[in-house]
């Protein structure tokens, strides 16, 4: 009883009276006739007021394949073997992040797993490269914070979503909904490692300080301080790791993250329009990275173009200014657009039989035929308002709805077509031998920066490199070297065996062999 | 300056946690943030305390994870937040752990063993666990005051429960009632329900169908079945589904015009001679008919128009006996509750020794089994036995005497919480629940079918209810409020401690106003 905790009213009478009712309670559902009805019912009785304001209920945790977990069918779960195992804040991170608390939760390790490799380990890789190049660089944050609006389009846009994320986190932590909350987090800690930080890398490894490299460096740097404290509500341990590994170089803030102050919005750093545009970029880059994947064309063997159809000339206007990004991604050469999709893919119509059958019964046969006899365009209207008049041979007259019908897309040859969340993307996969021979030489780089780190090569070493075997292979090397050498920091590329190389590997690309020999040079 | 951010390649999540704990710990980060938000405005939670006699379990890591998460958040936004830890320490769990400990069975053993030794291990086992739980509390992050927790067996925490039902007295909800309870007149006392689940039996007891006559037609009755006879000398009313069919049924060719009214669905199955449906009857229409008592004695104590009537029960099926329930409210707990809810008083003709009252003249003195058959005489004597059979049931005994346990009004103490049941729907409106469904569903129901609260435990260890009984006239009564309240009726000095636990707090007595002495209930 809140008010017996404080020995109310023989003692203590200001802090209860500052302490009641209570902002917050949260026990398990099964408290609902026990703690939460017996503080409810007393508060009424005693002081008319309800005894909180806010409460969650939280549901059972089940085993992995939904039971409950008891003694006697020996499932329960020791929660000091987990908490050794995963770590609490990988623990408490699944256990909020996996379904809201007041549902159930089916107890799953191989879920705390995958928090930990998804999420806690992305934290750990970002921090880790913002770490490395900012020692190289010895970047500590020593000077004042360059103005978002200088700064590059692409810290502009991080920026922006982390205020976005901020702002829907504290929403959600207010309104007591840590699912929704963590959710967004970790939608953001997944965009700074696989979007911002990926596009970046080029700005980190320039050698020199430059104004561009130093906003990039305050750009991550924020951007992890302040997941460091959006975190830490509910991963304290990890929060208050990436909080003291920042700050105990660059001396800013609290002793502790869970002493210093949740981030807050600058509603003028966020920028929904350049949010959106760089969605767009992203999912264009997802979908035609599943071609590539469907088509079996590895991402380094370029592509001469991808086709857009987009009716808005907004949207077209978008994806022009993220065109550059979204070429470079996807290694493609040009994006073009047109104004529906009936041009680049060839529909088809066949009924549901499921659902048709039922509706029709013997009109059944001849209304099938009638359906995969619709056009293209015949299709692409049905799409569009969802509703069909066919007319049968006998003149019966016959509607069908979406659900009747079923549509199915074929690329039109040459081209591979997917879609997504309302975007549909056509690429172009037909090899021409200049691509083919541009493929190689960004296989061939592949191969030599995987080989300086087996070698364990600083990323700033300066190298030497000795290529030798298939005569097709070596030709393209040859043709694509300044690109080859300016990858892979190579200073002199040969053709010959070296005398003394730090390091040897024999590969086999798309079926040529080679054989690469690589060298540091003094510094 | 020339610090360097610290590089890692892979994370020992467990290791860093320890490491970052131990760092809290010596560096007092806990306390530091609920002070450095000394001037903050105040963000209140209260624990709900864990019992500390059982391990921990995974989903104390769950709902704990909660309660942390938001209180840190709340922290960050720059709240003071105050959260003292709690250990709840009363109640059956430990009363059935130090039984099984000193191999104690029942109330009887422990009271032969001694209260004052029994209370005194149960304190000593109460924390039994504390520091598994300390472990767990520290291990996974959760933020609570451990150093000046509350504890439910202390005095001061008593105390203050004493001020709340003190305060409940003077607004006069606090009034004495009856709770029927599974009882052994064979030992004159009160089981626990693990107690009667010892002692279940197979045993052969009589299934009898009694006629009720109506009053508005003597040809007419209510069958009505019941397998304990003892209990029809006690009838108040009949219950009925409002929702349920029944029928007035003729016995065709019998010697006198003869009508039944039983359940549609049970009619074939009950009455055993040929017969003809002359109406149905909606279960809501036979509501409010009255009847003729089996016997005479209860109208000695009460008006006729107080009872003998149908009233309305959904627990009525038409799995077995007529469709109509014979009530008895003295000797069910559902019979009880559904003659409270129509005002039905109740009539219990059976000492706490388990025979009738020398009123109950036709059966003065008689054990309560031993009645059955001559009450089933009677009845067949009288013409109002329909149908007479055994039955073989479980059916639960005292498993120390091996004698029939009875359902027994046993007194009890209550809280009116009816008496706000509208104000307690009306401020949880104010609650903001999580899951909203929770708030309007589970607990809203069960506010709006509110109950009066029974606040008698009947535990030897457990907070002791502060009413005191004058033993020469139990309806005169005083509620205790505080420590010096009670210092002062009974005379005892400042300096003397008392434990307010049972046996201690039961030798303490004071002179009645009416010559008799103040003792306190036995809870």
């Amino acid at each position: 009883m809140p008010f017996a905790q404080w020995h109310y009213p023989f003692e203590n009478k200001d802090i209860f009276t500052e302490n009641f009712p209570a902002d917050f309670i949260a026990e398990g559902v099964d408290q609902t006739r026990g703690w939460f009805y017996t503080l409810h019912a007393i508060a009424t009785m005693l002081f008319d007021k309800p005894a909180y304001k806010n409460v969650v209920s939280n549901g059972l945790v089940l085993d992995a394949k939904g039971e409950k977990m008891s003694k006697t069918k020996g499932n329960t779960v020791d929660p000091f073997r987990v908490l050794q195992d995963y770590g609490a804040d990988s623990t408490r991170w699944y256990m909020m992040s996996n379904s809201a608390p007041w549902d159930n939760l089916k107890f799953n390790e191989e879920g705390l797993k995958e928090t930990q490799r998804k999420f806690f380990n992305t934290i750990v890789n970002t921090y880790s490269f913002f770490a490395m190049y900012a020692n190289i660089d010895k970047w500590t944050y020593a000077g004042t914070p360059i103005p978002y609006s200088d700064r590059h389009e692409m810290d502009r846009w991080i920026i922006s979503r982390q205020f976005t994320t901020i702002k829907m986190v504290d929403y959600y932590l207010d309104d007591y909904d840590v699912t929704k909350a963590c959710r967004e987090i970790e939608a953001f800690v997944e965009e700074l490692s696989n979007w911002y930080v990926r596009r970046s890398r080029r700005r980190f490894w320039k050698e020199g300080k430059t104004i561009d490299k130093t906003a990039a460096y305050q750009t991550l740097y924020e951007c992890l301080l302040n997941i460091s404290k959006l975190i830490s509500p509910v991963a304290p341990y990890m929060g208050e790791w990436l909080f003291q590994r920042l700050c105990e170089v660059t001396g800013h803030d609290e002793e502790s993250v869970h002493i210093s102050f949740y981030p807050t919005v600058e509603e003028t750093a966020i920028n929904k329009g350049l949010e959106y545009k760089m969605e767009m970029a992203r999912l264009i880059t997802t979908i035609v990275l599943r071609i590539r994947n469907q088509a079996n064309i590895n991402v380094r063997q370029p592509l001469s173009r991808i086709i857009l159809p987009l009716n808005t000339p907004e949207d077209r206007t978008a994806i022009e200014s993220v065109k550059d990004i979204i070429l470079e991604e996807v290694n493609v050469k040009a994006i073009e657009y047109v104004n529906d999709d009936s041009g680049i893919v060839h529909k088809s119509a066949k009924p549901n039989f499921q659902v048709l059958g039922r509706k029709l019964g013997g009109l059944m046969k001849a209304t099938a035929q009638k359906v995969q006899e619709l056009s293209n365009d015949e299709i692409t209207t049905f799409e569009q308002t969802g509703s069909l008049k066919i007319v049968l041979d006998n003149e019966e007259i016959v509607i069908l709805e979406s659900e009747d019908v079923v549509v199915v897309r074929h690329g039109l040859s040459g081209w591979s077509v997917e879609s997504e969340a309302g975007l549909t993307v056509a690429a172009d996969t037909a090899l021409t031998p200049e691509l083919v021979q541009e493929g190689l030489a960004r296989e061939v780089v592949n191969r030599l920066q995987n080989m300086r780190k087996e070698a364990n090569f600083d990323v700033t070493d300066r190298i030497m490199v000795a290529a030798i075997g298939d005569d097709g292979l070596v030709e393209a090397i040859k043709a694509s070297s300044d690109y080859i050498k300016s990858e892979t920091l190579t200073e002199e590329l040969t053709f010959n065996a070296l005398s003394d190389s730090d390091y040897t590997k024999e590969w086999d690309i798309d079926g040529a062999i080679v054989e690469f020999s690589i060298k540091r040079n003094q510094k | 300056m020339g610090k360097k951010f610290q590089e890692v390649k892979q994370v020992d999540y467990s290791k860093l946690e320890l490491e970052i704990l131990s760092w809290w710990q010596k560096n007092r980060i806990f306390e530091k943030s609920v002070e450095s938000r000394e001037d903050g405005i105040p963000f209140t939670f209260y624990e709900g305390p864990p019992t500390a006699n059982g391990k921990p379990g995974i989903h104390h890591v769950m709902a704990r994870t909660v309660k942390d998460l938001f209180c840190r958040y709340k922290t960050m936004k720059g709240q003071k937040v105050l959260r003292k830890g709690g250990w709840d320490t009363h109640g059956l769990p430990v009363e059935i752990e130090i039984e099984k400990e000193l191999g104690l069975k029942g109330r009887i053993e422990v009271e032969q063993f001694g209260l004052a030794e029994y209370n005194a291990r149960c304190r000593e086992s109460v924390l039994k666990y504390k520091g598994l739980w300390d472990d767990l509390t520290n291990r996974m992050g959760y933020w609570v005051d451990l150093h000046n927790p509350y504890i439910t067996f202390e005095n001061d925490y008593i105390e203050s429960v004493w001020w709340a039902i003190s305060e409940l007295y003077k607004k006069g909800y606090l009034y004495k009632g009856y709770k029927i309870q599974w009882y052994s007149p064979g030992s004159s006392t009160v089981l626990s329900s693990h107690e009667v689940s010892l002692g279940y039996k197979e045993v052969q007891d009589p299934s009898v169908y009694v006629k009720f006559q109506l009053d508005e037609a003597e040809d007419t009755y209510f069958l009505a079945w019941t397998t304990t006879p003892w209990t029809l000398v006690s009838n108040m009313v009949l219950a009925v589904n409002p929702k349920l069919n029944y029928q007035l049924v003729r016995i065709k060719d019998a010697e006198k015009p003869t009508h039944y009214i039983v359940a549609e669905a049970l009619a074939a199955a009950v009455i055993q001679e040929e017969y003809e449906v002359l109406r149905d009857i909606k279960g809501e229409e036979l509501v409010g008919k009255t009847y003729k008592p089996l016997f005479d004695y209860a109208l000695d104590k009460f008006d006729k128009s107080e009872a003998w009537r149908v009233v309305p029960a959904d627990f009525v099926t038409t799995e077995d006996g007529t469709g109509i329930v014979h009530i008895a409210p003295a000797y069910g707990a559902d019979d009880y509750d559904t003659a409270h809810k129509e005002g039905v008083p109740m009539f219990n003709p059976v000492d706490r020794d388990g025979c009738f009252i020398s009123d109950i003249t036709e059966f003065a003195g008689m054990w309560f089994k031993d009645a059955d058959k001559e009450i089933i005489r009677n009845l067949k004597d009288r013409g109002i036995m329909y149908k007479h059979v055994t039955y073989l049931h479980n059916y639960p005994h005292d498993w120390r005497k091996g004698t029939p346990l009875m359902s027994y009004p046993v007194e009890s103490w209550f809280i009116r919480t009816t008496a706000v049941r509208e104000r307690m729907v009306a401020l949880n409106k104010e609650i903001n629940w999580k899951p909203a469904s929770t708030g309007t569903g589970r607990f809203g129901t069960w506010l709006e079918n509110n109950v009066d609260w029974a606040i008698s435990r009947q535990r030897f260890w457990g907070t002791p209810l502060p009413i005191w009984v004058s033993d020469t006239n139990p309806d005169y009564f005083e509620c205790i409020g505080s420590v010096d309240e009670l210092r002062k009726k009974a005379g005892i000095k400042k300096n003397v401690e008392i434990d307010l636990h049972r046996p201690i707090i039961d030798e303490i007595t004071w002179p009645a106003p009416d010559g008799g002495t103040m003792r306190r209930i036995p809870d």
